[in-house]
Order: C-alpha cells, then structure tokens, then sequence
C-alpha cells in the first residue's frame, strides 16, 4: 500500500475509533453508567411508576388542602359581602397568575420532529429542541391572537417562564420535557387557528423551513394546570403605587 | 432407526468417514458443551429482550426526572398552602375575620403577575439597529432588530432569574405580545420608535453575563450584525405595573376535583 | 454417532443437575453464541457428509464463531445498535443451508440403499 493509502487508512480509523467512543459516551451517559438492555428499561418503568404514585398520593394531600381553604373562604364570604368581592379578586389574580388550574375553548397544538433520519438522534438530540426558538414565536403569535393562557407540554407559561435546552433536555420552568410538544392556549378558537394557519404565518415557517410535524386542533374545553411551583421574589419587592 | 444411524456412520459403502476416533470424540465433546450450555442457557429466567433503544431510555430518564421535579413542586405547594390554612386559623381566632389574610393573597398575587410597581437591582438593556454599512450579498433585513431577536433575549434573561421585565416601560406579561416591525416595536398595543429599552429586575450579575457572555444571543446579535446592543447594570430600578385591560372572556377557574 | 449423542446427553444431564448460574444480563450474548455454535456443528456434519471432515476447522469455528457472536451482541448493546442481528442473520442463515444440504445427501443415500 502506498503512502497516501497508508495515512488514509490511519485516519478513517482514527474517525472510527473517535466516533466509537462518541456513542459508547453517549449510551453511559444516557443510561448513567449502564448499557442499554430491556432490564434497564424495566428498572426505569419501575422507578418510574414509583414516582407516579408517589405524586398522585401528593397531589391527593395538596387537592385536600385546597378545598379546606376554600371551605374556610366560602363560609366567610357567605357571612360578609367584602370578603366574597375579595374571594372574587383573589380568584382573578390567581387565574392571572397562573396558580389556578382553568379551562376553556380554545386551540391545542402539537408539535414533533421531522420523521425518523432527518437528523442524528444522538449528540445533538431532538432538531425541535435545538431550536426552541420556534416555540417562543409560536408563544408571540398565540399572544398576538388573544391568548389567555398558555400550557407547554403540562407547563404553564408565566410570566417568568424560560425555555431551556441543555444536554438532551428542555427545560420549561425548570422542568424537563422532550418533544413532542404539546401547547394548549385558552382564547378564541377561530381566532387562535387563523392566526396560526395564516399564509406564510409560523405554522407554515415551522412546516416549510424546518420540516416539523404540526398539528393544530380547536377545542371547546381545555382544561390547564397551575403553575406548578411557589413563586418567591428574591429581587423584585413591591413599590407603593402612587395614585 | 438402526439403518438411519449406519447412513451417517458411512459414506457409501466404504469405511468410516470420521476416521479416527479422536475425531469423534471432538465431536461429542462440542456437542455435549453445547447442549450443557443450551440447557443453562433455558434454566436461566429469560425475560424478553425486545431490542431497548436509546431514544427509549432516554425517554425513560426525562420521565423520572420530570415526575421527581413535579414531586418537589407538589410538596413546596403543600406546605405554602399549609400555612395559609394556618394564617386564616390564627387571623379568624384572633380578628374574627379572615379579610387581612386574603388581602395580603391579594397582593402576593398581583405580584406575581405583574400588575404591582415593583424595584430592585437589575440590568437595563439598549438595542438599537446596526447602522454599519452592509457587507457583499447581506441582506439590508440583517441589520434590523426582529421580534425573535426580542423573544430571545427576554428568554434569556428569564433563565437567568429575572423576575420583572419591562421593555420602553410597558411590563411583559406571559400574554403580551411583541410586534417588530422596522424601526418601532409593538407591545401591549403600545408602540415605541427606537431605540428599544428593556429593563429586568434580578440578580445583577447572572443578568448581566446573560447579555454580555460570548456565545449569549446578545453577543451574537453585536458580533455579527453590529445591532447595537448596550447594557449596564443598577443596584435600583424601577418598572412599573402592567397597566393594560386584561382579556379573561375564554376562561375560568377550574375547581378541583 | 453413537459417541457423539452420549455427548450430546451428557451436556444435557450436567446441565440440568450442575448448579451454574450467570447473570440475566449476559443471557442474550449467550444465546447468539449457542446460535452459531449450532451451526458450527451443522457444518460438521455437512462436511462429514461431503467426506471433508477437518476437526480444527470444526473445534476454531465451534468457539471462534461463538465467542465473536457474543463479543458482537455486548459491544451491541454498549454502542446502542442491536448488533446481534447480524449473527442472527449470518448463523441461522447458513444453518438452514446446511440443513438443507444434509438432508439432501441423506435423502440421496436412503434412495441409492434402496436401489442397491
């Protein structure tokens, strides 16, 4: 073999041997430390399903707790006329807010990568995730349409909300979530769909541009969670308004 | 039977095939390995190894660390919700009336979703379009400030913690919307010429390398387009209240279960 | 032959009564081998029949096959590709073959015997 065949043939093994090693790295840090195989799997559908029911027994004491609460503003505001207008303040900025599971008509859209091989699924993960950009203009968009309120994958989207893509995950409030993306908006259904199926709008941007799955669907009850987390400001304190 | 046996033992009519007994003696070893760890192998407990790809596990692991997240959320929200029930006990032993209690709700929800003046130490940022001339083959929409660039940004600095966001002194809410077009900017159906002005409150520092660290958006927007993009920091701003009419005609409470 | 089924139940009796475990997780890289070890001794016995008998042929290709069959399976498993498929493919093919092959000449000899 001649020269040229000799360094060739060094180099395409030296790239075989560095992209071997990518995805051994890839498949231990995927399964922290393990190697793939359906026993993993199942330990994972069991911690899985541990966690489920560990969360459904805490969502049962938090559901107790909040009728008890409003068992307490019922029986007053019952009694005394400022306190159901105040009960009926508290509900609107709670809703506001987004600390209030709410419901009504409105769109639910869903979003997916471009089938199978369009992109390695390894390194760079999902092409949705990379450029989440996309769902901040969908976001914008929903908001120009009149949007009320906003669910991203069972996230509600606050005012304070990030999107954020680090290795392999996205993080909405601080929660991770893969594609696909599920967005459901509470406003005018009619509305909210012209917007999005407009000519040349987002969801045609989103199709043409980069190939995503997109699927738009009008709905007369949807119905949202809360925001999930106590919000506490560490940096933003309130200022007397002056009148 | 006997006959079927003697078919394999020659070839033809001629003598052994496997001439020596050596040879069949390997043979019966390999087999009897084989068999044993056949026989091994349908002791073990085989469950099924459907092939487990990686986007599977991967999968898996998101799950776990978004149902373990949900359960730190749950429990937090159990515990404030636990102390209101405490202050309305305490508030209705001691005035008789549970009034203050939700007043100061009242509040703590109009904090949180911006309808409260608010200040703190935070970063103000300036962008403006770039006004260097156009390179060969760049497209004059280049050097313009777009609404993603916006929406970017305002995702940055929420990542980095900032709690109130205001740009040319309307507050942002999760439901205003932001409309670029050119030279002015349309938020909350006000508009503003440039230069376009946001202010954050939060952690002065975080916010501040999420404006200025290379490989930030805000760096990328003034490397490589020239957009004009200043920043400083303030140990005290201040941004005002959302002042709009808000738009609830699609939705309600829902009650719990 | 007759050496060869003792063999054969010999492995069997000892596996049943010797107390040998190994891990679930090796189980598969275990059945790929059993699968080309298998064909291995389909071959044997193919060539026996063809008169080309060759004990090293048998003995290397009886453990080389199985152990780079398992060798294939794990690194599979660590590359995230089911790389098993492959020995699968390649052993069982060539097991029918032979299979295929033996019961030709065996079928050949029966109806040369019964004209003889």
């Amino acid at each position: 073999m001649d020269f040229k065949g000799k360094v060739a043939l060094g180099l395409l093994c030296g790239i075989l041997g560095f992209i071997i090693s990518m995805q051994f790295n890839t498949v231990k840090n995927a399964t922290e430390g393990g190697f793939l195989s359906a026993q993993k799997a199942q330990q994972l559908s069991m911690e899985l399903r541990n966690l489920r029911s560990e969360k459904e027994r805490l969502n049962e004491e938090l559901t107790g707790l909040e009728k008890r609460l409003k068992e307490y503003e019922i029986s007053e505001a019952d009694e005394d006329l400022i306190i159901k207008n105040l009960k009926m303040d508290l509900e609107r900025y709670q809703l506001l807010a987004g600390y209030k599971d709410a419901e009504g008509s409105g769109v639910i859209i869903t979003i997916d990568d471009p089938p199978s091989a369009d992109y390695v699924s390894n390194e760079e993960g999902s092409f949705l995730m990379y450029n989440y950009d996309v769902i901040l203009d969908l976001i914008n968009k929903l908001n120009a349409a009149g949007a009320e309120a906003i669910v991203i994958n069972d996230q509600r989207y606050i005012s304070n909300t990030e999107i954020y893509y680090t290795s392999n995950t996205v993080l909405i409030n601080s929660v991770p979530t893969r594609p696909p993306f599920i967005i459901k908006a509470i406003g005018n259904p009619e509305t909210l769909e012209a917007a999005l199926n407009m000519r040349y709008g987002v969801v045609w941007g989103m199709k043409q541009y980069y190939n995503l799955q997109v699927n738009i669907k009008k709905d007369d009850a949807i119905s949202i969670p809360r925001y999930s987390k106590v919000i506490q400001y560490q940096y933003a304190k309130p200022v007397e308004t002056v009148q | 039977m006997q006959n079927l046996l003697k078919l394999f033992n020659k070839a033809g009519d001629e003598g052994e095939t496997m001439k020596s007994t050596y040879q069949k003696i390997i043979f019966a070893l390999m087999l009897c390995i084989l068999s044993f760890v056949t026989i091994l192998q349908f002791r073990n407990v085989v469950e099924d190894y459907s092939f487990v790809s990686l986007k599977n596990i991967e999968d898996l692991q998101t799950a776990i660390n978004q149902e373990r997240e949900g359960i730190k959320d749950l429990k937090e929200l159990i515990t404030s919700n636990q102390a209101r029930l405490e202050e309305y006990n305490s508030a209705l032993r001691a005035e008789g009336s549970i009034q203050d209690v939700l007043k100061s709700e009242i509040d703590n929800m109009k904090l949180i979703s911006g309808f409260q003046d608010v200040e703190g130490p935070g970063i103000t940022i300036i962008l403006q379009d770039s006004d260097r001339e156009l390179y060969e083959g760049e497209d004059p929409n280049d050097l313009v400030i777009h609404d993603g660039d916006i929406l970017i940004i305002l995702n940055s600095l929420k990542v980095a913690g900032a709690e109130a966001i205001a740009i040319n002194g309307q507050r942002v809410l999760n439901t205003s919307e932001i409309k670029c077009t050119g030279p002015t900017i349309t938020i909350n159906n006000h508009t503003y010429g440039q230069p376009f002005i946001i202010k954050a409150i939060g952690d002065p520092e975080t916010l501040d390398a999420a404006i200025k660290a290379p490989g930030s958006y805000a760096e990328y927007l003034r490397e490589v387009y020239g957009l004009k993009v200043e920043s400083y920091v303030s140990p005290l701003m201040n941004i005002t209240r959302y002042k709009g009419s808000v738009n609830m005609k699609n939705i309600t409470a829902k009650e719990g279960d | 032959m007759l050496l060869a089924i003792i063999g054969l139940m010999m492995g069997v009796f000892l596996g049943l009564y010797l107390p040998i475990t190994y891990p679930a997780t090796y189980s598969l890289y275990i059945s790929v081998g059993i699968l080309a070890a298998i064909d291995s001794v389909f071959g044997a016995i193919r060539s026996v029949l063809e008169d080309r008998f060759n004990t090293e042929i048998f003995v290397s290709g009886f453990f080389g096959n199985a152990i780079l069959a398992g060798f294939l399976a794990y690194i599979g498993d660590r590359l995230g590709v089911p790389l098993y498929y492959a020995a699968i493919f390649a052993f069982g093919g060539r097991l029918f073959q032979n299979f295929a092959i033996i019961r030709r000449y065996l079928l050949e000899r029966l109806r040369s015997k019964k004209v003889s």
